[in-house]
């Protein structure tokens, strides 16, 4: 009885254990795998478009000149007529606060109105012809429950025109800032008129002054639309439809290759002011930009022009924190992103429009109609700066003077335009890769087929155990040692390092021809597996002549380091940490490894084969190289790809062996910024979440998926040539 | 008709039909491996055992008038001369290491009066000693040349020091306890002791022949190098690499030890060796003896071996994306909301790093313990499943304790892994400066949520991030020479480990 219920408790411990142990096996194995899921997870989002919601939101609200939503979009503001800046509650209708902005005279009314790009400034044209210019600030108070209120903050108004000038002004454009007020009006006769007031701090005195400049523009066209670039180049655009454009001093710039296309309706600068958007009568969108160039005033060129059409385009829409746009028709809208040069979306839009404004935090988009309703839409913009285009294509981008592959993801405002195709790391990393395979390839396999076929018991183990341990050397210490050691002790002495492979394969060889012509007898007595401590003495010598004279002998050959005559030479760039170095300390890493593995394949060779050869009267080396080579093959290519795989995830040699430039050369003298470093240098940075996080995670997920396919390659290889012995 | 008979044509031609070329052009692939290992071990070796030897001082006149009292570091091939001359702070460019033409300069002799001087802050003084000034026996000031003093003045400094350490850590606490007491009491202690301090200084020449007075509390520690014989030297190496090993690094990294991070990196081991034992284990378990041989589990084993060979920053890449932001932000939500937007637990910290750390050295372990396990003899099995043993009691009593070696080897060589792996924990929790231990005298002890030093990324930081690389260079040679030391003494033991495993199953 005892003894039963003893082997009951036994058995259901045991029933227990194998269900501990299989939850426990299966979950460790299930969340290792989930790594590569999660990854998928975070980069998932990037493939969303731009989406608007159903109306979530109506409130009726006077009909005004120019209207808007503050931050949170609890509260719209609004231009009237009587030049009244009036703050509204989105929630009750309600006004909050009116501030008389605009001193008008009797009779006189406000007809047309801008808002600047940072919208922290309104421009507006009176019924008599005068340009005015008005702080926007609508601040946020909290109460003690962090419940919000509004108000607006007043400030200086610019009056830029005495009575009438700029009657009939139908379009102009001005660029507020702390130096001032620029504007170019377009006349009723389509030519230009040049305002700007100059505002001077003086900041001994502690006084502003102010003066007043206007001068006209001269051009033969009849201009229809204006916009500014950054540093006020003025665009144009003819009733024709063709552009044309002018520095800040009025001198005509060259524009160049835009095709002409349909008479312009709308017009609008991006924020950096480094595009200029253009929409067409026939729905077509041109972003234009300008280009510095070397000798010379910069240009005007077009950067994309878009496929798809807006009908009736007459106005855009563009965000005050990143490059995305809409470009507003009679029923509907497009969503593009000007650096990609695709447009993400379409919707519809209620025919009577007059305003259409993204938030400023870009969750809603805020449609004022012509009865002055304010509906607004939920919005959600995903990751438009990230698509197939920006990460893997050349871009023309803001100030470059050609399309280009660049990684520089962040820069110092808030309106740099985003740079991040992953080409050049993806370049980097397969440079890293090559020269770091490059000396490893020959020296592990052909030191594993030595070590494995001709050395004995003892010596053998002691080198494999000696090659382990130099496969623990942590990669930080490589890098470290490349940086501060080698890559100094490289400058001075490249082309002595680059022939010194060369000299010893030659001086082996000759050695190896003076061996075989010896007798027999003096042959027997080194032991084959003696061969490399004969050696030892010449490869001692060379590489002490390499650490103590390369710099010598380099100096000897061309009177200078053949950095310094390369340079002058040929204009080569050789820079101190280049990839050579990182070639070489990522060799200390790769080499190990692949020594190991293809060690094992050799010896995994089986005995009968290597002893039907001798037998056969094949010599030891015949055997090798006809014999256990051709065997062994599956599993010393697995071995060369599970180093390969090594190579392309390393991360603080190439972190620290390089100048981490993220450059798209293959030239060996020069850095280069890898995959793995990238990540290790921007993700601390990243946002959580944001864009540049997402894209980070998806060249995590390159790497992971690269490594993942290249080891499942190797493993499923190895195990081929298992089953075969 | 017959083919004419083929005589040797030159396709036919092998110059190396025996094979010695073949056979020294490989021997020769073996021997520029263990060549390149071998200088690359005495490199990192010799550097970093060079930092802690006492160096001579040379004086060295410089063409242009300037004198200097300066160890010489390296004689170049093209005739420049590397030497360090101290005194940063009193230079005018604020340089200690200068590069300077043999003919440019003159060593003179090795006076034996010159002194260097170990500072807190702006690397060592290289100078004349003149005397020290301190308070004599009977309590009032003095000054006084003779070496007996100095030895004084040096244990009466360092005492001062760390009293005032202590008060310093009194003040904190008191501070943490909100005791007003304790703090104005802890305070006046602590002026108190300063007060002390500045009766203490140190009077040298310089070698531009201006008279200089450090601050007692500057001083770390005083060496006449030019009177010392080589066993003295010895002793002096040893005691550098003793406070080199204790100390908490100084002046922003560039001098200093690297107690902190030897700390760090001990709490990341242990902790990620406590987290992935248990896991590896029982997930080796499970593929070797439980899982039945099948498609799925060979798939498994596939996915395993892989992860062995997914590059480390992805994994703290998945640390910081999942356990940080993902786990650590969840529970902070959960049980820390009140104290949001500021993060107690979903931050960069120990924890996290550890866990990523276990996650990355998972599939070393589960190798390893298979191969242990698949080395217990079949016959064992049977052996002890015909005596009536459950599978359970034959796991738990015969193939776990004969795959201990298989085991130990798989701990060990998770441990030199992580004990060696940078680039996740830059992701996930390593700072190159951490003010508090993750381990301290407060409780709970052991602070899971804190950043920490890391030897690694210690070599790292210091020597691409410190101000001034060139002083700091030295240190990063002796602590990755005692990273290395490390490591290589783990991996050994663990190959002997299996060595000795393997050499028994053959048996």
């Amino acid at each position: 009885m005892e003894q039963s219920k003893f082997n009951q408790r036994r058995r259901k411990v045991d029933r227990r254990a194998a269900f501990f142990v299989r939850l426990g096996g299966l979950g460790v194995i299930l969340a290792v795998l989930f790594i590569g899921a999660f990854l998928v997870f975070e980069v998932l989002p990037l493939i969303k478009s731009p989406k608007i919601q159903e109306i979530e939101q109506t409130v009726e609200l006077p009909v005004s000149v120019l209207a808007g939503v503050e931050e949170f979009t609890e509260g719209a503001w609004l231009l009237g007529e009587d030049g009244h800046l009036r703050l509204f509650e989105i929630d009750s209708g309600d006004m909050v606060d009116d501030w008389p902005a605009v001193p008008l005279q009797e009779g006189e009314r406000l007809v047309r109105a801008k808002l600047g790009i940072n919208r922290n400034w309104i421009s507006t044209v009176s019924s008599l012809g005068r340009l005015f210019c008005l702080p926007l600030k609508v601040e946020t108070q909290y109460d003690e429950e962090l419940n919000r209120s509004y108000s607006l903050t007043e400030g200086r108004v610019y009056s830029l025109l005495e009575d009438g000038f700029a009657e009939g002004i139908e379009e102009y454009c001005a660029h507020v800032g702390e130096e001032g007020v620029v504007a170019v009006l377009v006349k009723p006769d389509g030519s230009l008129a040049k305002l700007e007031l100059v505002v001077e701090y003086n900041e001994f005195l502690d006084e502003t002054s102010e003066s007043f400049e206007q001068s006209s523009i001269s051009t033969a066209e009849k201009i229809s639309h204006v916009a500014f670039f950054d540093r006020n180049y003025l665009v144009a655009a003819t009733r024709e439809g063709e552009v044309l454009a002018w520095n800040p001093e009025n001198e005509v710039l060259e524009v160049k290759e835009i095709p002409a296309g349909a008479p312009v309706t709308a017009m609008a600068s991006l924020i950096g002011r480094g595009s200029v958007l253009v929409g067409r009568e026939d729905g077509t969108v041109d972003r234009l930009l300008w280009l510095p160039s070397e000798e010379g005033p910069p240009k005007v060129v077009l950067g994309n022009r878009f496929e798809e059409k807006q009908e009736g385009l007459s106005a855009f829409a563009t965000s005050n924190r990143q490059r995305v746009f809409l470009a507003v028709g009679k029923e509907g809208a497009l969503v593009g992103q000007a650096t990609r040069g695709e447009i993400l979306n379409r919707f519809d839009l209620p025919e009577d429009w007059s305003f259409v404004q993204i938030s400023p935090r870009e969750d809603k988009l805020a449609v004022f109609l012509s009865n002055g309703q304010l509906e607004l839409y939920p919005f959600e913009p995903g990751f438009p700066q990230v698509g197939a285009q920006s990460l893997f294509q050349k871009i023309q981008y803001e100030g470059y003077s050609s399309p280009d592959f660049t990684w520089q993801s962040t820069g110092g405002s808030q309106e740099y335009e985003p740079k991040i195709s992953l080409v050049p790391l993806i370049v980097g990393t397969l440079k890293g890769t090559l020269w770091a395979l490059l000396p490893s390839i020959p020296l592990a396999i052909l030191g594993a087929l030595y070590t494995a076929r001709f050395l004995g018991g003892k010596t053998r183990e002691s080198i494999k155990s000696f090659v382990e341990l130099l496969s623990g050397v942590p990669s930080v210490i490589l890098g470290f040692v490349g940086a501060l050691y080698l890559a100094p002790a490289i400058q001075d002495r490249f082309l002595v390092l680059a022939l010194t492979p060369l000299v010893l394969v030659v001086l082996t060889l000759i050695l190896g021809a003076w061996f075989a012509k010896q007798p027999p007898a003096r042959r027997a007595r080194i032991r084959q597996g003696k061969a490399f401590l004969l050696l030892l003495p010449l490869y001692g010598l060379i590489s002490w002549l390499m650490l103590s004279q390369g710099a010598n002998i380099e100096k000897w050959v061309f009177g200078t380091s053949m950095r310094e005559w390369a340079t002058a030479t040929f204009d080569i760039t050789f820079e101190i940490r280049n990839s050579v170095v990182v070639g070489l300390a990522m060799g200390f890493a790769v080499t190990p490894l692949i020594f190991t593995l293809a060690e094992d394949a050799f010896r995994n060779v089986p005995k009968h084969l290597v002893e039907a050869s001798l037998a056969l009267g094949g010599t030891d080396w015949q055997t090798a190289r006809r014999v256990v080579m051709p065997y062994a093959r599956p599993g010393v290519i697995a071995a060369v790809m599970l180093g390969l795989g090594r190579a392309v995830g390393e991360t603080m040699i190439v972190l620290m062996a390089t100048g981490n430039t993220a450059i798209t050369e293959w030239n060996p003298l020069q850095g280069f910024r890898a995959l793995s470093a990238n990540l290790a240098v921007e993700l601390p940075e990243a946002p959580h979440g944001g864009f540049l996080y997402r894209t980070l995670f998806l060249s995590a997920l390159i790497l992971f998926g690269f490594t993942f396919a290249l080891n499942t390659l190797a493993e499923m290889l190895r195990a081929r040539n298992r089953r075969a012995v | 008709m017959t083919k004419p008979q083929a005589g040797p044509s030159l396709g036919q031609f092998k110059p190396d039909r025996a094979g010695h070329m073949g056979l020294l052009v490989s021997a020769g692939t073996v021997l520029t491996v263990l060549l390149a290992a071998v200088l690359l071990f005495l490199l990192i070796f010799s550097r970093g055992a060079r930092t802690f030897w006492p160096r001579d001082l040379n004086l060295v006149r410089h063409v242009d008038g300037r004198t200097f009292l300066a160890e010489v570091l390296d004689v170049r091939e093209d005739g420049s001369v590397k030497m360090r001359t101290g005194n940063r702070d009193l230079d005018q460019e604020r340089r200690d290491f200068f590069i300077f033409n043999e003919a440019e300069i003159t060593l003179e002799a090795q006076p034996e009066n010159a002194v260097w001087v170990e500072r807190l802050e702006h690397g060592p003084v290289h100078a004349f000693f003149k005397a020290v000034r301190m308070p004599n026996a009977e309590g009032s000031d003095g000054e006084f040349s003779d070496s007996e003093s100095l030895l004084v003045f040096q244990a009466q400094v360092a005492e001062l020091r760390s009293q005032y350490a202590a008060s310093q850590t009194q003040l904190g606490r008191m501070a943490n306890a909100e005791n007003d007491e304790g703090i104005r009491a802890a305070q006046q202690e602590s002026s108190r002791i300063r007060a002390e301090l500045t009766r203490y200084g140190m009077h040298v020449e310089l070698p531009n022949g201006h008279a200089h007075e450090i601050d007692g509390e500057d001083v770390v520690k005083v060496i006449f190098p030019n009177q010392l014989g080589a066993q003295e030297k010895v002793g002096v190496w040893f005691g550098q690499l003793w406070s080199f090993i204790t100390a908490g690094p100084r002046d922003n990294n560039t001098s200093g030890g690297v107690w902190p991070a030897l700390i760090g990196t001990s709490l990341l081991v242990i902790l990620m060796s406590v987290l992935v034992m248990p896991f590896g284990i029982l997930a080796a378990v499970y593929l070797n003896e439980y899982a039945k041989a099948s498609v799925w589990v060979n798939l498994v084993r596939i996915a395993v071996n892989n992860l062995a060979g997914v590059p480390s920053i992805v994994y703290g890449v998945f640390g910081l994306g999942f356990l940080i932001y993902g786990v650590g932000g969840f529970v902070d939500f959960i049980f820390f909301g009140e104290a949001l937007p500021k993060p107690t637990i979903g931050t960069h910290c120990v924890l996290w790093a550890s866990v990523t750390m276990a996650l990355l050295t998972l599939p070393v372990v589960i190798v390893a313990t298979e191969e242990g396990l698949r080395a217990c003899p079949l016959p064992w099995r049977e052996g002890a499943l015909a005596m009536g043993a459950t599978r359970w009691e034959m796991m738990r009593k015969v193939i776990l304790p004969a795959a201990r070696p298989g085991i130990l080897t798989g701990l060990i060589l998770a441990v030199s892994r992580a004990a060696g792996e940078v680039a996740p924990l830059m992701l996930t929790g390593v700072v190159n400066f951490a003010h508090d231990l993750p381990i301290d005298g407060t409780a709970p002890f052991v602070h899971l949520n804190r950043q920490f030093m890391h030897l690694g990324f210690h070599i790292y930081s210091v020597g691409f991030q410190a101000p001034n690389v060139e002083a700091a260079e030295p240190l990063v040679y002796s602590t990755a020479a005692l990273l290395l030391l490390l490591i290589l003494l783990l991996n050994l033991t663990a190959i002997r480990l299996r060595f000795r495993a393997r050499k028994a199953l053959e048996q």
